[in-house]
């Protein structure tokens, strides 16, 4: 103690300290460096990511020999002629001949009605089947579940999907190994009726089968044989990770099973796995999916997040290639045997991580600190302006007439941040399409950056107060999402930089503008998620508010409650005049 | 005349927004739903929460018996006789109270807090606010601390002052056992000897008379109240540093440790006492921050009230590293909700996330005790070894040694 002491004391004399306090715009952006290059840099390259393992021993992934095979390859075909001349047909009456076919195997089964009436999906109405296969071992207090929805995520017929799930469910009704119930869920679409499911089945919903440990969404949109790979995604809602134990446990069997597999789209086992550019593709590719987890179209694993739902989407992609269908039938097969053998939860610590290929994984330890030192690089801003007040170094009185203006500009900001939502639904009343609403809101953005001096300016105590008070509201924002969701809180401290630019001094007006704009919370993740979608979309904004609605998903109140109000404040504070002197700080350097 | 009037429209502006305003829109919005069952860790233990006020009064109103209330008597046989819309508005009144001794309190002459500057701290304090908007019954314990102190302060006014401290520090101990050493504290604000054995001899008649009141009323209390707080029986996550020890510990040795921890937190009672002789209102709020730190129940609440106190008793100049402690607190302030929904919501997190930031928390606590005793101390060095001639200059090197991160 002493030693530190002893150390502080000649950190204070040699007026260290002070030469640090005038460096912090400077230290600011070297952080910023060092968390991005520590993410793009160092997490890909060679020391820093293990091989992915089971961490969970009763796991076993493929110690039993998969049973699904050229026996059921007759069955699974039948079924998959039914289906696809079901095709025709309205939901009700393929839910109902589907039933009968469940009813038939001995599974308990229901419709569940779900009906949104939100404004901004106006009166969906949609049905779900499903049915719970009682195991013979079984409490009735744990549960799998296999998902096939109608139409998959980019609005084609789930034929071999369907087909597989149906087969799989009257293969395992032969079986007496189950020591969990499972539980068959056929909805409409990927989307909202599946999430509405889980939410009524947490709630009131007339049969269920315990508490659901595992979900697997298969996705066979195709009528062919064969497909070329498997492609797993996992990343949820809100920064949710099913656990890594259960993602490998696929991966696992996937390989075991001959199938080549991708994560998150990537088709990346054409190029080798120790490729840096190859890793860093993934961790880009994954830091976007779990930053715009929930407004991309929902695959159907995002449904179960929130709940301790282990949910991964099984996706068949590519007509003719050395597997067959009955082989993607093994794979949701051995992982609910897999998922069969456990006796208690899936380990802890297992539910933070990145992936940088199908079986490569950094735990959260070497990950995070890029998003502490973009929260400590706003901090740092944050103290900048606190010391530009010099409230600390005088005496003069805190509270006079400037500070109370930025505590009101302050308290304003937020009111107009959270009502923001308030004012979108305001826009959607006025006829105009979803396209329309998304251009009038980002021409709005403009419209703020450059006409909002002439409404207001504040004067240079309070300028320097409402940077601060910005510059922390971010930090702690971020500080809050850290651990919540790392590819909204990284995404969102990079793209929120410009900010911490435009409140240099020496920047001329049109470029302090410029860098305003490029920071505004809609103008960033519009054009951000353009890119990443590879056009332009417009309905974002609909979209972020309508997930929030009916899915819980958090980026839309996020995204208001932190980043634009200190936008807010940035912008107004940007106005005020510049005259500000460093007369404390001169004081203290004499 | 005219700065009346401003006062009197200020004064109703503030009991509006903050007494009826301000809860409205938080019932408007669902509050509830949204936002304070996150939080409701860092302010609830089963001990002063308002569900279980809630629990008793149905208790005591339907079933007759009453033998698992978690809360004192007298405090729920109170609440019995009052509506329940009404609730809120008793708590409401007793901060407004609060308010008002917090105001007419003398504060030390090294400080320089004016009487509007105490307003606007007490007013903007968010912990303050949210465990009132919470109603927890830290409200009431608050507020007896700060009447206790001030009629100990201005105990020659009248001569019943003596008698109304010894009474309101009896009723505070009477809520939460571990103010206890207050009431010792306390004793250094009476010169003489004579007051300070009226003052004994009356807290210790009062407290006996509200236990007896009790123990007529119900007297399960002394096993569900006293005893389970002081030998941690209800063993919940809260913000404090013992659940995380009781749960890792084998049965046979809980009893030592409970022994050892109680005496840690009050260990400091009699150096405190002898140490801040001629401070005993920093005093207290020293020993106070103490044993919040190490007792079994805390809750952020009473950093609310620390906090306060902090900034308008002490002297902020000579309190070095404020940006560091007031980082530290609020990013832990932050992340322990956050890390509580992790485990106990989402799952994904375990209970280690949690405890870890309660010892940041704790640390930053640490930190707040330590600048309350360094701005004690420095003064006390500049009074005793300083004449008023060398004071001036004193007051420029002790800028000159400001270090202000």
């Amino acid at each position: 103690m002493s030693l530190l002491l002893a150390l502080i004391n000649k950190a204070v004399e040699s007026g260290i300290i002070w030469k640090i306090l005038r460096i912090l715009p400077i230290l600011s952006k070297l952080l910023l460096v060092i968390s991005v290059a520590l993410i793009f840099g160092i997490v890909p390259m060679d020391g820093s990511f293990r091989n992915t393992y089971i961490s969970e021993n009763a796991l076993m992934p493929n110690q039993a020999y998969s049973q699904f095979r050229e026996t059921e390859w007759n069955i699974v075909r039948g079924f998959r002629n039914e289906i696809s001349s079901l095709n025709i047909w309205n939901l009700d009456v393929r839910n109902r001949i589907v039933r009968n076919w469940l009813d038939d195997f001995g599974l308990e089964t229901d419709l569940f009605q779900t009906d949104f009436n939100s404004p901004f999906s106006n009166g969906l109405k949609s049905e779900v089947l499903y049915g719970v296969l009682n195991g013979q071992r079984c409490d009735g207090t744990e549960a799998m579940l296999i998902a096939a929805p109608w139409y998959n995520s980019e609005n084609n017929y789930n034929v071999g999907g369907v087909s597989v799930a149906v087969a799989l469910t009257k293969f395992f009704t032969n079986w007496p190994v189950w020591s969990k119930n499972i539980i068959l869920v056929i909805p409409e679409t990927p989307g909202f009726d599946l999430r509405a499911w889980v939410e009524s089945y947490h709630k009131d919903l007339k049969i269920t089968g315990g508490s659901i440990e595992t979900a697997m969404i298969l996705d066979y949109a195709m009528d062919s044989d064969s497909f070329d790979h498997l492609d797993v995604e996992y990343i949820g809602l809100n920064g949710g990770l099913p656990n890594l134990d259960m993602v490998n446990t696929a991966i696992h069997v996937a390989e075991n099973e001959g199938v080549k597999v991708s994560i998150n789209g990537m088709q990346s086992f054409s190029k080798p796995s120790n490729e840096f550019k190859n890793r860093l593709e993934h961790i880009a590719v994954g830091l976007q999916k779990m930053a715009f987890a929930g407004l991309e179209p929902l695959k159907g694993h995002e449904a179960f997040s929130g709940w301790r739902i282990q949910a991964i989407t099984l996706k068949a992609v590519g007509h003719g290639g050395n597997s067959d269908i009955t082989t993607f039938g093994r794979i949701p097969e051995a992982v609910t045997r897999s998922v069969n053998n456990l006796l208690e939860k899936f380990h802890q610590s297992f539910f933070f991580y990145l992936l940088l290929s199908p079986k490569l994984f950094v735990s959260i330890a070497n990950y995070i600190p890029a998003a502490i030192i973009l929260s400590v690089a706003y901090a740092a801003m944050a103290i900048h302006s606190i010391l530009k007040t010099g409230l600390l170094t005088s005496n003069d009185k805190f509270i006079d007439i400037q500070s109370i203006e930025a505590f009101v500009m302050y308290a304003v900001s937020l009111t107009v941040s959270i009502l923001y939502r308030q004012f979108v639904a305001l826009i959607q009343n006025n006829h105009l399409s979803t396209q329309q609403q998304g251009k009038f809101i980002l021409i709005l953005q403009v419209f703020f950056v450059f006409t909002s001096y002439r409404v207001y300016v504040p004067k240079s105590k309070t300028k320097a107060l409402m940077q601060a008070m910005a510059f922390m509201h971010f930090s702690l924002a971020l500080t809050l999402l850290l651990a919540l969701n790392f590819g909204l809180c990284f995404g969102m401290g990079v793209l929120a930089y410009p900010m911490v630019l435009a409140v240099e001094k020496n920047t001329s007006k049109l470029k302090q503008r410029m860098f305003l704009l490029i920071s505004n919370p809609f103008v960033a993740i519009f054009l951000m998620y353009s890119f990443t979608q590879d056009k332009w979309s417009w309905d974002l904004f609909n979209i972020m508010i309508s997930t929030w609605d009916n899915i819980r998903c958090w980026t839309w109140p996020v995204v208001s409650c932190s980043w634009l109000v200190s936008w807010i404040l940035v912008v107004i504070s940007c106005n005020g005049e510049d005259n500000v002197t460093d007369e404390p700080k001169r004081t203290k350097e004499d | 005349m005219a700065s009346f009037y401003t006062n009197g429209l200020f004064i109703f502006i503030y009991i509006t927004t903050r007494y009826f305003l301000f809860p409205h829109l938080l019932k408007m919005f669902n509050a509830e739903q949204m936002m304070l069952q996150y939080i409701d860790v860092l302010f609830n233990t089963p001990f002063i929460s308002y569900k279980t006020l809630k629990e008793c009064i149905l208790f005591t109103q339907f079933k007759n018996n009453g033998s698992n209330l978690n809360q004192m008597p007298l405090y729920v046989s109170l609440f019995v006789n009052i509506p329940e819309q009404l609730h809120f508005y008793m708590f409401a009144l007793i901060d407004m109270l609060t308010l008002l001794y917090f105001l007419k309190l003398d504060i030390p002459h090294c400080v320089s807090t004016s009487l509007k500057t105490k307003f606007w701290i007490y007013l903007f304090n968010p912990l303050i606010f949210l465990n009132l908007i919470m109603r927890t019954q830290f409200v009431f314990t608050q507020f007896f601390i700060i009447m206790a102190l001030y009629y100990c302060q201005n105990y020659k006014l009248n001569k019943y002052h003596v008698y109304k401290a010894s009474i309101s520090i009896a009723i505070a101990t009477y809520l939460d056992i571990y103010n206890i050493g207050l009431a010792l504290i306390c004793l250094n604000f009476f010169k003489k000897f004579n007051q300070r054995k009226q003052s004994t001899i009356c807290f210790i008649t009062a407290l006996t008379l509200l236990y007896f009141i009790s123990y007529r009323i119900n007297s399960n209390f002394i096993d569900n109240v006293i005893l389970s707080c002081v030998l941690f029986k209800e063993q919940y996550p809260n913000i404090g540093l013992w659940w995380y020890f009781f749960t890792e510990m084998f049965q046979e040795y809980r009893n030592f440790f409970k022994f050892v921890f109680n005496g840690y937190s009050y260990i400091f009672v009699i150096p405190v006492f002898l140490r801040f002789k001629h401070y005993p209102l920093q005093g207290s709020v020293i020993l106070f921050t103490w044993i919040t730190m190490f007792k079994p129940y805390p809750t952020v609440g009473e950093l609310g009230f620390i906090l306060t106190a902090f900034v308008s008793w002490f002297d902020m100049n000579i309190i070095e590293n404020k940006l560091i402690m007031g980082l530290l607190v609020m990013h832990s302030l932050v992340l322990l909700p956050v890390f509580y929904h992790l485990w106990i919501t989402v799952g994904s997190g375990n209970s280690n996330f949690f405890y870890a930031m309660t010892l940041v928390y704790v640390i930053g606590l640490a930190l707040v005790l330590l600048g309350m005793i360094k701005s004690l101390l420095y003064n006390e060095y500049i009074s005793i070894n300083c004449d008023d001639k060398n004071h001036e200059e004193d007051k420029s090197d002790k800028k000159l040694n400001l270090v202000c991160v």
